[in-house]
């Protein structure tokens, strides 16, 4: 057995690519009430 | 080799595909990709996978798919050693396919199939005509600065369930501006869905198919989100512009806001793609991680080494920015969460005495109690995701710093 027996793979990650559907990144479950104040 | 007279080779279920993968690594590497799943490795093992997930090699004899193997490359290993390799990797081998995705996307649902946007993104490819894609960015910059200097201008106070529709809309169409792309230039896409990304909803574009590409296009596929976006952007900054309608101002500053959180690079939203992309870096936060483990277990000679590398400005200028994103984040939903906590006796109040003097429970004793509800699920809510976020921060730091 030599280095080439070896299966050498590097998985390259999932591209999924986002975008969050809250507006406010920091709060996406502030109750509804906060949302139109702090609009 | 008689012990595998009677074996069959390792069967690769799924498509086989591979390519040369350009990248900053000193040494050739080639993409081997397998069914949604997409590895880097060496010429030889890429040509050896090829052979054994071609559908012709499916039920036949090791001696057959060697006589293919042969034909394909150039410099065929001997038998003996292709038989080896195989059976020493045969589990391997045939588990590539059900690669485990590590994506931190949880709770996925599919809300268009590949297929409809295949045919949706046959009908916008003309957007990323050059000409096109360059007039688009210049006519949306120009919108938005006319709209910065005119925005006292509005005439009506505006809706915001509305606007938020309207921002939702444009999350959708960004998420066609990477699907169209990735068709554009060839490569497959698996569709649009929803998801939970740590503690945010989220809408996500299948691009996996985009690893074949080269970096600019993989760029261009990540931009391509923002892309559309910005089409949209432009087109409702016009129509606020000629009308003034307050609806349209709140959902553009609600789309801006989404549009800078996407170009975070601290979480894997556009940013980080984009960013991997231009620096033609894979697996960028992995190799973040291992970069810093190496400048903070190494000796004084190779730590001068890796200090003068490309790497160590990329590392060290992504790991300030995240602590200080991360501390932020936690610093805004801690005051908001205290803010929250502070209202609701004066809610539970109000509620209370609504119940007491036998107002209508569906006129203001109704609305009481709902506005005390849903402040209290709100706190809830807050707080399991502050700490969901603070936990996730600490073990993503724990992978970083402590393990080897």
């Amino acid at each position: 057995m030599n280095e080439h027996e070896t299966l050498s793979l590097e998985i390259l990650e999932s591209r999924l690519e986002m975008e969050t559907i809250s507006s406010q990144a920091a709060a996406p479950w502030l109750p509804i009430e906060c949302w139109c104040d702090n609009k | 080799m008689e012990f595998v007279s009677n074996t069959l080779p390792p069967r690769i279920a799924g498509d086989v595909a591979i390519a040369r993968f350009s990248c900053q690594e000193a040494s050739e590497k080639w993409l081997v990709s397998v069914g949604h799943s997409h590895f880097l490795t060496d010429r030889s093992t890429a040509e050896k996978v090829l052979v054994l997930g071609a559908s012709e090699a499916a039920g036949r004899t090791y001696s057959e798919v060697y006589d293919a193997y042969r034909k394909a490359v150039s410099e065929p290993e001997v038998i003996e050693h292709f038989i080896g390799w195989c059976e020493k990797n045969r589990t391997q081998l045939e588990g590539l396919a059900g690669a485990v995705d590590t994506h931190e996307l949880r709770c996925r649902h599919l809300l268009l199939s590949a297929s409809a946007c295949d045919r949706i993104a046959a009908r916008l490819d003309w957007l990323f005509r050059p000409s096109v894609f360059a007039m688009v960015w210049i006519a949306a910059f120009v919108l938005m600065v006319i709209r910065t200097i005119h925005r006292d201008l509005h005439t009506s106070p505006g809706n915001f369930w509305l606007a938020a529709g309207l921002a939702l809309f444009g999350i959708f169409l960004h998420e066609f501006g990477h699907i169209t792309a990735c068709v554009r230039h060839g490569a497959r896409q698996g569709g649009i869905g929803i998801g939970l990304y740590w503690i945010w909803p989220a809408f996500y574009a299948d691009v996996r198919g985009g690893w074949v590409l080269g970096h600019i296009e993989r760029a261009l596929v990540s931009l391509g989100g923002l892309y559309f976006q910005s089409i949209y952007l432009a087109t409702i900054c016009a129509v606020e512009l000629a009308t003034g309608d307050g609806t349209l101002s709140i959902a553009i500053s609600i789309s801006t806001l989404l549009m800078l959180t996407t170009l975070n690079p601290v979480f894997k939203y556009d940013g980080y793609w984009i960013l991997s992309d231009l620096l033609n870096v894979t697996n960028l936060h992995t190799r973040i991680g291992s970069h810093l483990q190496a400048l903070l277990a190494s000796d004084k000679v190779m730590r001068g080494r890796l200090l003068h590398t490309r790497m160590t400005g990329v590392a060290v200028g992504f790991a300030l920015v995240a602590i200080a994103y991360v501390l932020y984040l936690l610093e805004m939903m801690l005051r908001m969460v205290a803010g929250e906590v502070g209202r609701l006796p004066a809610l539970w109040f109000n509620a209370s005495r609504a119940i007491d003097r036998h107002l209508p429970i569906f006129g203001e004793a109704g609305v009481s109690i709902a506005r005390f509800s849903s402040t209290l699920f709100g706190v809830i809510f807050l707080s399991l995701a502050i700490c969901v976020l603070g936990y996730r921060s600490l073990r993503s730091a724990q992978t970083v710093l402590v393990q080897p």
